[in-house]
């Protein structure tokens, strides 16, 4: 409640300000000025706003309960198991036994379309408190498109995302698997080559983890594509140089053996059409 | 047992006096600016395009239940907290007292005069909310929202109750203050003064415990939590500790109130 107490006010009146300057002349578009204002207002508070925001939203998740699980849930299919909590808590005295009825407690998911939805308002609001949280643009991403299979929708947060931080590769690659899950290999490829620009002028390329898996699956994806345009070579050398960044080796060790095998055995074929 | 005694007459003359401060709300027009402040705030939430997505309601449950809340404490401190020094300034206490009226019955009809006026507020924030919550879902009354709003009048009952008590002996922007404080922290962090006492230096443990034991816990009354996410309703026998808990609390605050005002020189 106590975030609640202090979130409803600022949502209120970011949304409020976010409205307007969406109505004022020369702000309209949602670019820099907007930001700006924004910016100008709120400082850091937004940012802290919005990761809470993004935290509401696993909140909800959780049915309004936080049951202590640390894991990254709002952004992955697993599930782990609902009954190991027990829902009235430990009844001591009176207190206890009270609160632990009148107050719901354990561990419950929200499943099916019709109450996933209810994580969005949450992402929606951590994007317009702080149009740079990163995260914010790719749980929602995720959840529109493998939650409430709304990939259109997903395309157009990222979109947007892309348009306010150009340098982030994350959502290139996030838009790219978007594509790919629609089947649009040519767009996907523009979004992979865009990503992998971006992530091979990182100073921190190489040197931080996330950044070196980020840049592995970019490369991963490329390696596919150039596989499913027939380039096994390409896609050859895509995989040799991502296997070092990534960390899940096993999938991509078997690909780049079954592209290096169809290149051996079309050298081979070559060598004897000459022959 | 002539025509101003026996409990019909004791009943009459507080309900006089409770009237009376019902009315009074309703002129000062409290209800109207919560009212319209707080459809200005949900209204625009609830327009909003959340990607094309349609029927969504747990965060616009979340919003206007906790405006409601926070509207409702601030309601029914401000108007219990003003009633008594109110009389006291504008000097109209002292006719009231002529009149063959205990004080037992001036406190306790300013206690209904605040809790219904407030309570009436409640109720028609509680419509408010069962109709928007009714049109975006086609959820109108359930279990858990009726248990909700029982609770809810029993919160307010102990609020008005210890808003009362604490204008006898506060100055009143000291009650407001204190009551607010009271009200607020209880709800955030009555549940888990057990687990601070247990993190805490002695002295603060010890004063935590303290805390624990004897004020009032405004939390047991709180169900925002099952109704914004469609938990199930509480146990009956739950709700039965709720408003025993409520019951005794309220009792001990207006008894305290009348020790109080018995004793105070006018």
């Amino acid at each position: 409640m106590k975030s609640a107490i202090l979130a409803i006010p600022l949502l209120a009146t970011t949304v409020g300000i976010g409205q307007f300057a969406h109505h004022v002349p020369g702000l309209n578009g949602g670019g820099c000025e907007q930001d700006d204002l924004l910016g100008q207002l709120f400082g850091s508070g937004r940012k802290a706003l919005s990761h809470r925001f993004v935290d509401r939203a696993d909140l909800y998740f959780h049915g309004g309960v936080h049951d202590g699980h640390q894991h990254e849930e709002l952004f992955c299919d697993e599930e782990h198991d609902d009954d190991d909590a027990p829902l009235d808590g430990g009844a001591k005295s009176f207190w206890a036994w009270l609160n632990g009825h009148i107050h719901p407690s354990g561990n419950a998911h929200l499943k099916g379309e019709r109450y996933e939805k209810e994580v969005i308002p949450w992402i929606w609001a951590a994007i317009a408190a702080d149009p740079h949280n990163v995260d914010a643009y790719l749980v929602g991403s995720y959840w529109l498109t493998r939650r409430m299979h709304k990939p259109e929708e997903a395309l157009k947060l990222l979109a947007r995302g892309v348009e306010n931080n150009s340098d982030v590769c994350e959502l290139d690659m996030a838009r790219a698997e978007v594509c790919l899950s629609l089947k649009d290999d040519g767009a996907a490829l523009d979004s992979l080559r865009d990503a992998e620009a971006k992530w091979r002028a990182r100073p921190d390329a190489m040197d931080d983890p996330r950044s070196r898996e980020v840049g592995g699956r970019v490369l991963v994806y490329l390696g596919i594509l150039a596989e499913r345009a027939g380039d096994t070579a390409q896609a050859a050398a895509r995989y040799r140089e991502a296997l070092p960044l990534i960390r899940v080796k096993e999938r991509v060790k078997r690909r780049l053996a079954h592209t290096e095998n169809a290149l051996r055995t079309r050298t081979s074929d070559g060598l004897s059409e000459q022959g | 047992m002539g025509g101003n005694g026996g409990m019909n007459g004791e009943m009459r003359r507080i309900w006089a006096i409770g009237r009376v401060s019902m009315l009074e709300l309703f002129r000062r027009k409290d209800m109207y600016v919560a009212v319209i402040l707080g459809v200005v705030i949900v209204v625009p939430l609830a327009s909003v395009n959340l990607f094309g997505i349609e029927g969504i309601v747990r965060y616009l449950r979340e919003i206007s239940l906790l405006l409601i809340w926070l509207f409702s404490i601030v309601i029914g401190i401000s108007t219990a907290a003003r009633q008594i020094p109110a009389e006291l300034e504008r000097r109209t206490i002292y006719p009231l007292l002529a009149k063959p009226v205990a004080r037992r019955e001036v406190v306790l009809g300013k206690f209904v005069g605040a809790f219904l006026a407030s309570g009436t507020c409640l109720l028609f924030f509680y419509l408010l909310f069962v109709l928007l919550s009714g049109m975006k879902q086609g959820a109108w009354m359930t279990v858990c929202m009726f248990q909700a709003v029982l609770l809810h009048f029993l919160f307010l009952a102990l609020l008005t109750a210890m808003a009362l008590c604490g204008s006898i002996v506060l100055t009143h922007s000291a009650n407001l203050a204190l009551s607010s404080l009271v009200a607020v922290c209880m709800l955030l962090f009555g549940q888990r003064l057990p687990d601070l006492a247990d993190r805490a230096t002695l002295a603060a443990s010890i004063l935590l415990r303290a805390i624990h034991w004897l004020a009032p816990h405004f939390e047991f009354f709180d169900l925002r939590l099952r109704v914004i996410h469609g938990w199930d309703p509480v146990p009956a026998q739950a709700v039965a500790a709720a408003t025993a808990y409520a019951a005794v609390y309220t009792a001990l605050f207006l008894v305290l109130a009348f020790n109080l005002f018995r004793r105070k020189q006018l």
